[in-house]
């Protein structure tokens, strides 16, 4: 499903380059669930964006199904993004200004879904998640977890078949953790590819396989308890 | 989507309830100003286009070069307009029109003063559309002593009664009866007459006499006729009809002496509707309107809507920071640029609509205001409802592009990374482009706030400018005429009170009155060298002293000499012009009236007896040209020259006497120095409607720069907060945060210093006597701009000096 072959990245900073990643060579299957593990700085979060299409590469491949994505235009990237990618952050990132519902619908928005379609998804979500009650609360009358799962939901709603999550749990307690871990796991064996990022071997362990960046480059790869 | 993105801004503006209202108050002011100018251009592009034939329509001019003088000059001879049908196959119909701006009008014991009387040709009412509500037009104006009048004046003098068949007594021109009634003339004319008499009523209408000019004539030219072809051949029509009579003048042909560059004459033809706002001729039915504040006034109100613009720029883009983490989620869930964009246009576009619905509401509100002030009478109907629609979306198109293209743009570029990442994204170009647009605004409010200060300075030059005679204490009787032979006792009689120390009869005075305008020739010598223009005034021998004229050589006139009606004061320009070096003595010939109706020259000798200094009986728009003062007995006016502080006593002394002379006469009275200023009420329009543009803009510039300072004082909080910490004092931070303004603003002021000298020099170019352009005024203006840029930062900037700075970093 991914081919990454010799992802660099680096900022140019004057006359300095700094590098976040070195020749990173990653292959990920369909239906995977993948771990990326690695000290602050190693070029985690940077590789997830690269994965997600939200940051570029400097140099380097990567394909999607074989669509070689490091040559697509943004427009073209958008679209691809827009087909097949959810993503879960630490901070939940939702929109402060709408509801949940609103939350949720915005992606179709983008996808220029029609309205009917979209009431029916939105309204699955809502369902599916156990959030029905809550459609019409703004973000900020939730609680932590209830925002991940919210967000979890908005990610979900495309019926993305690769869902990035950047140390989902990272904000959450432990029983908050546990429950969106147990979510991504279900959806995992459902056929979502998952990609996270975490810090916590309790997280790593619901994965198939871990790899391990440190300062940019990929140390190792090992399968995960689970896996 | 597009009803999301409403949803979607509307949800933000009421969070952001602040933001909204800065922006919205902007806008409505801009937009507010906008239709207000508008619809007042509009106004002045639209007179006369009620006339069906407009554009076939012109008013003859010439310019004339005669004695070294140009003059342009709006009036014809009588025998003229029957010369344009005879000799211009192209002329199709021609109207004369002749005005007296001051006549008694009277009809049993009902008596009013007009000021709107006009003579004019039966054509007159086939080329101008002008609808009769009784009575036909040019049928009664064929016949002799006949007068149409407006549908006001038949009220005033009749009531409810039927005008038509009544008589009218003109003082001075005899009975005539009403054969019609008008509608009254629309505001957006260039003239508008009250009553209307048949030309064939007055004898110098039907005299076939080239020598004088006082009928304004227009020409309807036939369809597709050019009328340049009209103003290439008059001077050679002209010269066949008037040449032996000038060679008998001036004892050479027409030809010579335009060779000689002593004369020249060029007919040039007014298009109807273009009167108003092109034509400046010394003599107008009325003052008209100027192209120039047309399009001053138009770039104001632009500059207005301008500075709105700017700030929402500026706030957008400032707030952009905050709304960043938006734009990184949106776009990590699979919003693309454009669609980001959409949603950033979305906001600017409902804030104009809002600010659209306001300004419509706020512009019928004030619009009787804006009337008062611009002395207009505009209506919201005048313009078409397509025109408004236009007017609508064109203001929110370049409202919500301009305001809302940066930003949009702007926003929708932020990388997603970056902003999740760190939370926000600080951009040195958003910083740069806020400060060129922040001296922008300060730029637009330093030049209108010279304007002012320049339009101001203008007037009060004038008013205390020493004028070379006295204006102060002076009260003028109007309608002296009506006392008839009883002026000269009346005169004696006020005199015999202490309170009055002077008085005068005459017609002329140096506000607008009665002038004589025609040549004298120097030394009596009748050939062009010794031609002079000059006006003149009839006086009596109290004039000099009752408006306080210094005498530089020579003596007043006197009772005691028998010979002094064959004597003239003349100003100091006559004699330069003269080149007398002793004028007290020279001759002076002056053409005799009759002798100018018999066609032929005969000049009256005089004998200068005195000069006095030169005084400005014009405006200063114009040189102090040269002036014969002669006696004569001219009773329209009377002047009283009166004790300080004792105008009250004057005025009820004047009415009782005035009241047993004459009881059945209207009394009006003026004071010389109030009718002064009214000489430059065109100059005080233009500085109070400037006054309301600086209010605006500065007004509307203040608020941006309050949203920006709040939005500074909170980004820089943590800076200064560390600076405390590090142990600068509140005065160290407020110096620091406010160094940027004050900078901004000298940068503005240094900007708009040379384009304020150059639109002040072009402006004030229309003045003979023009006031200095001081430092001052630039001083002024640039610590205006300072105070109340420093004002409207000092509260949120103080905040942050004054802030405890544990709780700025505790949250770090």
């Amino acid at each position: 499903m991914i081919r990454l072959r010799d992802i660099t990245r680096y900022y140019t900073n004057g006359f300095v380059k700094t590098f976040v990643l070195r020749g990173v060579r990653l292959d990920v299957a369909e239906g995977e669930f993948l771990t990326i593990m690695g000290p602050s700085g190693a070029g985690k979060s940077t590789l997830l964006h690269i994965l997600g299409m939200l940051d570029a590469t400097s140099e380097g491949e990567y394909y999607f199904h074989d669509i070689p994505v490091h040559e697509l235009t943004e427009r073209r990237r958008t679209e691809l993004h827009q087909q097949n990618i959810g993503f879960v952050f630490q901070s939940y990132h939702l929109i402060d200004d709408l509801t949940v519902y609103e939350n949720l619908e915005t992606p179709l928005l983008y996808k220029k879904v029609k309205a009917a379609e979209r009431k029916s998804l939105v309204a699955d979500m809502l369902d599916r998640f156990g959030i029905v009650a809550k459609k019409d609360l703004f973000p900020a009358q939730l609680s932590g977890g209830q925002q991940q799962l919210v967000a979890v939901a908005r990610a979900m709603i495309i019926h993305p078949r690769l869902i990035l999550a950047d140390e989902p749990t990272g904000n959450l307690n432990s029983k908050q953790g546990e429950e969106i871990m147990a979510l991504f796991r279900e959806l995992n064996r459902a056929g979502t590819t998952i990609i996270q990022v975490t810090h916590s071997e309790k997280n790593a362990a619901y994965s198939h396989r871990i790899i391990h960046l440190c300062d940019g480059w990929v140390t190792g790869h090992q399968l995960a308890a689970s896996g | 989507m597009w009803l999301r993105h409403f949803h979607s801004s509307w949800r933000y503006l009421s969070r952001h309830k602040g933001y909204a209202g800065l922006n919205i108050i902007g806008l409505t002011a801009g937009m507010v100003t906008c239709i207000l100018i508008s619809l007042w251009v509009w106004d002045e592009q639209h007179y006369d286009v009620h006339h069906l034939k407009a554009d076939r329509i012109y008013r003859a001019t010439r310019q004339v070069r005669f004695g070294g003088v140009d003059a342009w000059m709006g009036t014809l001879e009588p025998p003229a307009a029957a010369m344009f049908r005879q000799e211009f196959p192209e002329v199709e119909a021609t109207v004369r029109i002749r005005h007296y701006d001051a006549c008694v009008v009277r009809t049993g014991p009902v008596v009013f003063k007009e000021t709107r009387l006009a003579f004019a040709d039966p054509s007159l009412f086939d080329m101008f559309t002008l609808p009769l509500l009784q009575g036909d037009g040019g049928g009664a104006l064929a016949e002799p002593r006949r007068l149409l009048v407006s549908r006001t004046s038949a009220r005033k003098y009749f009531g409810a009664g039927d005008a038509v068949g009544r008589t009218l007594t003109l003082d001075g021109m005899g009975d005539f009866q009403i054969a019609g009634v008008f509608q009254d003339m629309p505001a957006a004319g260039h003239f508008h007459f009250d009553l209307i008499g048949s030309m064939t009523s007055l004898a110098e209408a039907r005299e076939a006499n080239w020598t004088t000019s006082n009928f304004y004539t227009y020409l309807l030219l036939r369809p597709g006729a050019d009328p340049r072809a009209i103003e290439k051949k008059y001077v050679q029509v002209m010269t066949k009809h008037v040449g032996p009579l000038f060679e008998s003048f001036f004892g050479k042909s027409v030809a010579q002496a335009i060779a000689d560059g002593q004369f020249r004459l060029q007919l040039i033809l007014q298009p109807l509707r273009s009167i108003h706002l092109h034509s400046k001729l010394r003599y107008e039915f009325e003052p008209n309107g100027d192209a120039t504040y047309v399009y001053l006034f138009a770039v104001a109100a632009l500059l207005v809507l301008g500075v709105a613009v700017v700030n929402y720029v500026n706030l957008a883009t400032a707030q952009a920071i905050g709304r960043a983490r938006e734009v990184g989620i949106r776009k990590s869930i699979g919003a693309s640029r454009s669609q980001l964009a959409l949603q950033f246009l979305a906001e600017p576009f409902m804030l104009s609509l809002l600010a659209l619905g306001l300004a419509m509401s706020l512009v019928v509100m004030v619009l009787p205001l804006f009337n008062e002030l611009t002395g207009k009478t505009l209506g919201l109907s005048m313009i078409a409802i397509s025109s408004w629609v236009a007017l609508g979306v064109g203001l929110i198109a370049v409202t919500s592009f301009l305001a809302g293209g940066y930003p949009a743009l702007a926003l929708s570029a932020f990388q997603p990374v970056r902003v999740l990442k760190s939370g926000w994204c600080a951009g040195g170009r958003g910083h740069w482009l806020r400060r060129s647009l922040v001296i922008f605004q300060f730029t637009v409010s330093g030049l209108l706030i010279i304007g002012v200060l320049v339009v101001s300075r203008q007037i009060e030059y004038a008013q205390t400018k020493n004028l070379g005679y006295e204006k102060e204490q002076v009260l003028v009787l109007d309608n002296a005429h009506l006392l008839g032979i009883q002026a000269d006792a009346f005169k004696n009689e006020m005199l015999g009170d202490p309170r009055i120390t002077h008085a005068t009869i005459s017609g002329c005075l140096p506000v607008p009155s009665s002038v004589f305008n025609y040549t004298a020739y120097a030394d009596r010598r009748i050939d062009e060298a010794h031609a002079i223009p000059v006006s003149g005034f009839q006086v009596d021998v109290d004039y000099l002293p009752t408006l306080g004229l210094k005498l530089v050589a020579g003596r007043n006139f006197s009772r005691a000499h028998g010979t002094d009606d064959r004597a003239v004061i003349v100003n100091r320009a006559l004699a330069r012009q003269c080149g007398w070096r002793e004028p007290v003595g020279h001759k002076l010939g002056i053409p005799g009236d009759d002798a100018i109706n018999r066609g032929q020259v005969v000049l009256d000798e005089y004998t200068v007896i005195g000069v006095v200094d030169d005084f400005h009986f014009e405006t200063l728009h114009s040189t102090i040209r040269p002036l014969v003062l002669r006696l004569g007995h001219q009773p329209e006016l009377i002047a009283f020259r009166f004790v300080a502080g004792s105008a009250e006593e004057v005025v009820t002394r004047l009415r009782q006497t005035w009241l047993r002379v004459a009881p059945d006469q209207p009394f009006e009275y003026y004071f010389l120095d109030e009718r002064f200023d009214s000489m430059y009420r065109a100059e005080d329009k233009v500085r109070r409607v400037l006054a309301v543009f600086v209010v605006l803009a500065v007004g509307v510039g203040c608020l941006g720069l309050m949203g920006l300072a709040a939005f500074m004082a909170e980004r820089r909080a943590r800076e200064m907060s560390i600076r405390k910490v590090c142990g600068a004092s509140a005065a160290d931070v407020l110096g620091r945060m406010l160094r940027e303004f004050v900078l901004l603003v000298c940068v503005a002021n240094a900007l708009a210093l040379p384009l304020a000298v150059y639109g002040a020099n072009r402006w004030l170019a229309q003045y003979a006597y023009p006031a200095p352009l001081g430092v001052g005024l630039f001083v002024v203006s640039f610590a205006l701009t300072l105070v109340v840029a420093l004002l409207t930062v000092a509260w949120h900037v103080l905040q942050v000096a004054r802030a405890d700075p544990v709780i700025a970093l505790r949250y770090e």
